[in-house]
């Protein structure tokens, strides 16, 4: 499961253009389960949280369109994995990770069918690292080193509580 | 200097919006030794849901945007892992 949080300040550019630079922040858990190799199967949970900077660019091309573009560079923080191996038996270690860049950009574009009920659709990217763990006693074993990417597509529906389009002058 | 004029355009409509989307999101992971070896990878594609929330008010300052996303995917893994992390499973 991830989760992500932004917040920032929009700035007009022109009436149908913003640049929105952000602060970003969240947290990934994965579990992974491996237990269907088998006698040789084990479970691993890696965990980690990022914080960096980003900026989202939206254009408005024609009316009830809106294309965003975003692009985030940051950190991961406090990365660890927890491991369950299925002897019997089953036998648990976990350590933390070592830190890494992270990016994340993503295309989307929204159309208003009305002025509350939007249509969406958009692909994100991400990339991030884990460090090798330490080695733990009795016998050295550890995490390598790993990287992570992630392409995701997505679509789906929206519900929009803003006003109706208005000029203000 | 004539005063900039502000629309209240389908970007800031589109910034207060709450949305779920169905995603599908392709894995590519990687472990690799020290000395390069290629240890343990998985790869493919998964199926989820992602809740999304977005607000852009002018309540404190002009266009404040907060923006909140949570998703969630489930699978099996679709490509195996090399013979040596499951022998090392086992150790």
């Amino acid at each position: 499961m991830d989760a992500d949080f932004r917040i920032g300040k929009g700035f007009d550019l022109s009436a149908t253009t913003m640049l929105t630079p952000y602060l970003g922040a969240g947290w990934r858990d994965w579990h992974r389960d491996l237990t269907p190799l088998g006698p040789s199967g084990y479970k691993e949970d890696y965990t980690h949280g990022y914080v960096g900077a980003g900026l989202l660019f939206q254009w408005a091309p024609a009316s009830r369109w809106v294309v965003s573009a975003n692009g985030l560079v940051g950190s991961t923080f406090d990365p660890h994995i927890d491991v369950t191996l299925f002897p019997i038996p089953p036998a648990n270690f976990g350590e933390g990770l070592g830190t890494n860049v992270i990016y994340m950009a993503g295309l989307a574009v929204d159309y208003a069918i009305t002025n509350q009920w939007h249509a969406n659709a958009g692909v994100d990217f991400t990339h991030f690292a884990y460090g090798a763990g330490p080695m733990l006693p009795p016998d050295g074993r550890n995490e390598p080193d790993s990287r992570t990417n992630l392409w995701t597509v997505k679509a789906g529906f929206g519900y929009s509580w803003g006003a109706p389009i208005v000029a203000k002058y | 200097m004539a005063p900039v004029p502000y629309i209240m355009n389908g970007i800031v409509q589109s910034n207060n919006q709450i949305s779920v989307d169905f995603i599908e999101t392709n894995l590519n992971y990687a472990e690799r030794l020290p000395n390069g070896i290629l240890f343990d990878t998985e790869k493919g594609w998964f199926p989820g849901v992602s809740v999304t929330a977005s607000s852009m008010t002018d309540t404190l300052v002009q266009h404040l945007y907060l923006w909140g996303q949570v998703s969630w995917i489930n699978g099996k893994p679709i490509t195996g892992v090399p013979p040596s992390r499951a022998i090392a499973a086992l150790t």
